[in-house]
């Protein structure tokens, strides 16, 4: 039946463990003709491309409503310098995170497009811990005191979750809500993260997942919408010569998440350990 | 340049320069780069569909059974509705596959489906609008279609775990992990499943059963 008795590459997998056998290398051509894909019809083209350009409209339509929204650059400033400096509050960084900050620093100004490439590559790696983790271990308790993987992640996107609600409302009307601070951001922060455990204790580990994933698309959007003059001028928004804002805004991202990264992986070799018990 | 049309171009530009030079072999991380950028702008998500539209059609179309184009076509639409649903929460991991991904979903849609059927469909053979198109002579192309008449009666024979994991190599033409992650094994044992089914088919077919 085929015109040539040799299977494509693309089945060497099959065919080669097998040594000669041409009557099993016939059997893979064999399948590869009946088998083998067909276009789909043109309607399912036609419905798919409508599909995508109403979401795409829809997008864009978002894109303008948050551009007709903004202040100019100037109101941005003035309202920024005067919003920030709460952030300062949240102190994440260890040295290793510090140094890296000086690094980029003394390679010249932040972009957006920098900063969102640095936050995704980190959250890559974050994501790969994640993985090494599993779900089905990540409502066990005990990894950083009594606090279980999802108490850390839902943890982590409570204070993502706040940079991006500032950084949203200094760029789109130039006030800060999270400047006065009510609710949770009113308590100490023993007391703030405690009750955000427990709330995240009662969570299905889903929602938390699903949570952490939608705060950091929408860091990534307001990062993209941010004036790179925003993220670099410290005096501007009267904060120390040496803290540019975008600093802050990857310290209470990235440089948060390597904080309790170190406990993931500690409590990753501990139970790794012979005799530990996993149940 | 019209402005639409400029738009379109850039963002193929942009496509191209995410899934950089294209290729078999970089077939993974093509993809990978293609979900990243479709993740920051939905539009780019096209090149992936194109990319798979196809096989995800020819897999549905093989679930749906010989009188199931209707429904293949439909399924296909909902697998990639579900897709760009899901699109902003896929993470991109080492050892991740796009490809794997749209087909455990393309198998979700298939399943539920069936269920809803309140049926399971039969294998009766292999669609006939799915046998390939002749090119050859009138000869070649009436023994090509008994010799695929046979392969379709061989695979009617088999259980519906091996025929999928089949249709999944063949069809869906994803890699042994790949077919080890939608169906929930191991690429080994992906492998052992597959290697077996060559096997049987071939007994069976030299033995005329």
């Amino acid at each position: 039946m085929p015109a040539s008795n040799t299977p494509p590459e693309r089945y060497a997998d099959l065919v080669d463990p097998l040594g000669n056998d041409s009557e099993l290398a016939q059997m893979v051509l064999r399948l590869d003709q009946a088998l083998q894909p067909r276009p789909a019809p043109s309607e399912v083209h036609a419905a798919f491309a409508q599909v995508l350009q109403a979401r795409i409209a829809a997008q864009t339509s978002q894109q303008q409503v948050e551009s007709a929204a903004a202040l100019s650059r100037r109101d941005v400033m003035k309202a920024a310098a005067a919003s920030m400096a709460w952030l300062l509050a949240l102190n994440h960084t260890g040295p290793e995170v510090a140094r890296e900050f000086a690094r980029f620093a003394e390679e010249g100004p932040m972009t957006g497009a920098r900063l969102s490439n640095i936050l995704q590559v980190e959250r890559r790696r974050w994501n790969a811990l994640l993985a090494e983790v599993g779900v089905e271990r990540m409502e066990e308790p005990g990894v950083e005191g009594a606090w279980s993987v999802k108490e850390l992640i839902a943890h982590l996107t409570w204070y993502e979750r706040r940079i991006v609600e500032s950084a949203q409302q200094i760029v789109n009307t130039g006030t800060d809500p999270t400047r006065v601070r009510s609710g949770l951001a009113a308590l100490s922060m023993d007391e703030r993260n405690e009750i955000i455990a427990a709330e995240s204790r009662q969570r299905p580990l889903a929602d938390v997942l699903a949570e952490a994933d939608q705060v950091f698309s929408q860091l990534l959007g307001v990062i993209a919408a941010c004036p790179d003059e925003l993220l670099n001028n410290a005096a501007v928004l009267g904060l120390p010569d040496d803290i540019p804002p975008w600093m802050r805004v990857a310290n209470n991202s990235y440089g948060h998440f390597r904080e309790h990264e170190a406990s993931i992986r500690a409590w990753l070799d501990r139970s790794s350990q012979p005799g530990e018990r996993r149940d | 340049m019209p402005r639409n049309e400029q738009t379109n171009r850039n963002r193929e530009q942009t496509a191209q320069h995410a899934a950089g030079s294209s290729g078999e072999s970089n077939a993974v991380s093509d993809d990978a780069a293609l979900m990243l950028a479709a993740q920051r702008d939905i539009a780019l998500f096209e090149p992936l569909y194109a990319r798979y539209v196809d096989r995800i059609y020819s897999y549905l179309r093989m679930r749906a059974g010989r009188d199931g184009a209707d429904e293949a076509a439909d399924l296909t639409q909902q697998v990639f509705l579900r897709a760009l649903d899901a699109l902003p929460r896929y993470q991109i991991r080492a050892g991740g596959s796009v490809a794997a991904w749209l087909f455990r979903i393309a198998r979700n849609a298939a399943t539920d489906w069936q269920r809803s059927q309140r049926r399971t469909v039969p294998w009766e053979a292999v669609p006939e609008d799915l046998h390939p198109c002749a090119e050859d002579s009138a000869e070649s192309a009436t023994l090509r279609r008994d010799e695929i008449a046979e392969v379709q009666r061989l695979l009617a024979l088999l259980d519906a775990t091996t025929r999928e994991a089949l249709i999944l190599r063949f069809t869906a033409q994803l890699t042994l992990a790949e077919i080890g992650a939608v169906l929930g094994i191991s690429e080994d044992a992906a492998r052992k499943r597959i290697t077996r089914a060559l096997h049987t088919l071939k007994e069976r077919y030299h033995a005329g059963i």
